[in-house]
């Protein structure tokens, strides 16, 4: 059976939904909801994707979600879900999230022994290790952190940032070279960016456009000692999201970083949403259309643009 | 017995495997074509329907009402007790297919699967309909 190209981007969509119910119902179990409450949710999020993706013949992702799905009903009967079992199984998630991209991944077995010490050592090991400007292989950490990208050419910033933010739950990911970030951003996919205005070859503003050329929804903030004002009025005009002022005050750096990030979650909810109910809409058009059903179809067509103009105006929301 | 215009119902609670069995149902020929997203709606839709469905095929694990539990409200029916049902399901799970064959399922089909092989089971399940 052959799929369309269309057909295959329909499935990505669900899939990433199904995906992003999954990980709430992990990240309840953290908030401390039961096992038992959240079980179907995330059961049904590994079944469904595996099954379709093997009709697909995406046979990496089935095999992932095939894993997953066996690994959780291992734990079915147990009362609670062990924290290095929710970081798996969020890491998993993450996996297949790159899968659908088209990224080459690969799944990672579970090791308890190995899960458990990681969570215990997470912290100090993120503050002894220091920040590798430039690379793609971050420091090993439980999944479902925010993911920070902090680019600037002056190592000693990216080192500062870096100690502030990863103790305290964010995943970080140093460059001192805004062009390597720029190709990196598709691969890592930060949750948000701090970039340093002034840097040689591609400034603060460029490494702007250059993300809102990529057309994603990610909070860009600056990094300034003294920003020009001719600068900030592009940087607004492009949808900047804060300017984080040297030098730095801890409260302001982890307000904001935590801000965008909970901006960022709530516009790739907000996206998922509109794209599915598209998605269910055009499932529903031929028929609507078959039945003639013309005024219905007006209605729905002015709610679902009525939806995008609020997403238009969240996106200019700092 | 089916022919081409055989009523098909197809209950799955994910639109991407509706659309592929719906799909895989039109390559063989087959035009009226139902969906409903789990097992409840498939009630629904079976006990609401004017003409009554041909054949129903439907996933296994679905929320609200999962497809062994459709099957077996179906037979129970006196109505609708004798629809065709065949049942998807990801694994061909021993202890599965003992509950689906015992809950009165007339096929069975494992994911993934072909046109060919889903058109071969609606072919057995036509063949043991005309033995009966």
């Amino acid at each position: 059976m052959g799929f369309s190209e269309d057909e295959i981007a329909e499935f990505k969509i669900e899939a990433c939904e199904l995906l992003d119910q999954g990980e709430r119902s992990l990240l309840q179990l953290d908030a401390g909801s039961a096992f038992s409450v959240e079980y179907d949710a995330i059961f049904r999020s590994f079944h469904s994707i595996k099954g379709a993706a093997g009709m697909m013949d995406m046979h990496a992702l089935q095999k992932h979600m095939h894993e997953l799905e066996n690994l959780l009903v291992e734990q079915r009967a147990k009362s609670t879900l062990a924290k290095p079992y929710v970081n798996h199984f969020l890491e998993g998630i993450d996996i297949c999230r790159q899968m659908l991209q088209g990224h080459d991944v690969e799944s990672k077995p579970f090791n308890a022994a190995q899960e458990e010490k990681m969570t215990e050592t997470a912290t100090s090991a993120a503050v002894a290790a220091p920040v590798r400007a430039g690379s793609l292989t971050p420091t090993p950490s439980p999944a479902a952190k925010p993911k920070i990208m902090i680019i600037d050419d002056e190592r000693s910033i990216v080192d500062l940032l870096s100690e502030i933010l990863k103790p305290r739950g964010f995943d970080v990911y140093g460059f001192s070279s805004p062009e390597l970030a720029i190709a990196s951003v598709a691969s890592i996919s930060p949750d948000v960016i701090l970039t340093d205005i002034m840097m040689p070859v591609l400034s603060g503003l460029d490494v702007l456009s250059k993300v809102r050329e990529m057309g994603l929804d990610l909070p860009v903030v600056f990094i300034s000692a003294h920003a020009d004002k001719n600068v900030l009025l592009q940087a607004i005009d492009k949808g900047i999201y804060a300017v984080l002022e040297k030098p730095f005050h801890l409260a302001a750096v982890l307000e904001i970083c935590r801000n965008a990030v909970e901006k960022r979650r709530l516009l790739n909810l907000v996206n998922s949403s509109i794209n599915l109910l598209i998605y269910q809409f055009s499932d529903l058009d031929d028929f609507l259309i078959s039945q003639n059903k013309q005024d219905i179809r007006n209605v729905i067509d002015r709610g679902i643009n009525e939806l995008l103009d609020q997403r238009r105006q969240l996106r200019n929301i700092s | 017995m089916f022919d081409l215009t055989t009523k098909i119902l197809i209950v799955d609670d994910m639109l991407t495997m509706r659309k592929i069995v719906a799909k895989a149902c039109r390559e063989m020929g087959f035009t009226d074509i139902t969906e409903a997203a789990d097992g409840a709606l498939g009630w629904t839709k079976i006990s609401e329907s004017e003409t009554p469905f041909g054949l129903v095929i439907s996933d296994w694990n679905m929320p609200n009402c999962t497809g062994v539990e459709l099957l077996k409200r179906v037979r129970s029916s006196q109505k609708y007790g004798k629809t065709p049902f065949i049942l998807v399901t990801a694994e061909a799970e021993q202890k599965q297919i003992v509950e689906a064959v015992k809950a009165g399922v007339s096929g069975y089909v494992v994911k993934p699967f072909t046109t060919l092989t889903l058109s071969a089971q609606i072919e057995s399940v036509q063949a043991k309909l005309k033995a009966a």
